[in-house]
């Protein structure tokens, strides 16, 4: 038995009632000190499926709101009882409570444009190579792919950065295989204007497959 | 598209969409705050592993122990 972590507070507030997280547990409140944290009990830690993924992330977005900024949790955070994650949050209060001010009255927003050209690309590294020069050659299309891949990532990243300007008050680029994940952090205040502007930035660029998403707790600014 | 039209409360345009998967693979399992030092996850599906998590696909890789010996793993 065990304690799985969804989101750090300052302190508050309880989770609503009746809300559940991974594999349909309830959600509990445990205070530590001036912090609090959202967790579950369950007999073994929870394995990584779509489902448990997208629950784990409900629970933190449920403590989000514009009083409320949670530092959401890393999923697979388990420990053995409320009294160990009481201690090991009270090891680092101070850690903590700078960070949920880094990000209090903010959200996160995601903007992730797929990249085909380099998918199509990264399936070329898994070659039948009959011969070392098919070998070889294979290698230097993955290379040119590679250097392609990190031209379009810098030309997009800086497309977006110019059109969302000063209302991200932080971002975070995160160019994975295949796509480019933009993450920013945007103050609760801006949010509209922030979501009106990501429409018009996918009217301009209909060529390309963009998805939007938040707010989300600030997963990618709490590290 | 308006404003109104987008996804809110983290989850994402269409569940079946792969780029939405990777916005709450690449959160929720790459970032977040690390409170115990350990990460325990054990990967049930591994259709989940995406590939755009480098981490993950990494992880799931040693543990099946399926390295390319040519060194041509994407």
């Amino acid at each position: 038995v065990g304690v799985h972590l969804y989101c750090i507070l300052p302190g508050g507030p309880e989770p609503p009632g009746g809300l559940t997280g991974v594999g349909g547990q309830s959600v509990e409140f445990m205070a530590a000190g001036s912090l609090a944290c959202w967790l579950s009990t369950h007999d073994e830690p929870p394995e990584a499926t779509r489902a448990t993924l997208r629950e784990h992330a409900a629970v933190a977005a449920a403590a989000l709101d514009p009083s409320t900024t949670p530092v959401p949790v890393r999923f697979g955070q388990w420990l053995a009882d409320t009294e160990a994650a009481s201690a090991r949050l009270l090891e680092e209060a101070a850690h903590w409570h700078e960070i949920l001010a880094g990000v209090a009255g903010h959200a996160e927003f995601g903007v992730r444009i797929a990249l085909p050209e380099l998918v199509d690309a990264a399936r070329d590294v898994h070659p039948q190579a009959a011969t070392g020069r098919d070998y070889m050659a294979a290698l230097a299309r993955r290379q040119a792919g590679a250097a392609q891949r990190r031209r379009d990532v810098a030309t997009l990243a800086d497309w977006v950065a110019g059109r969302v300007g000063s209302l991200a008050a932080r971002t975070h680029v995160d160019a994975a295989r295949g796509s480019l994940g933009i993450a920013h952090l945007v103050a609760w205040r801006h949010a509209d204007a922030y979501r009106s502007l990501l429409v018009e930035l996918c009217a301009a660029r209909i060529d390309l497959r963009i998805a939007t998403s938040g707010p989300w707790p600030p997963y990618s600014f709490v590290n | 598209m308006t404003p109104a039209d987008l996804p809110h409360r983290g989850d994402a345009l269409d569940p079946d969409d792969e780029l939405s998967l990777a916005e709450l693979v690449n959160r929720v399992l790459d970032k977040g705050a690390v409170v115990s030092g350990e990460v325990m996850i054990s990967v049930a599906n591994v259709d989940l592993v995406y590939l755009s998590l480098r981490l993950l696909v990494s992880s799931v890789e040693a543990m099946r122990g399926r390295h390319d010996p040519r060194g041509f793993f994407p």
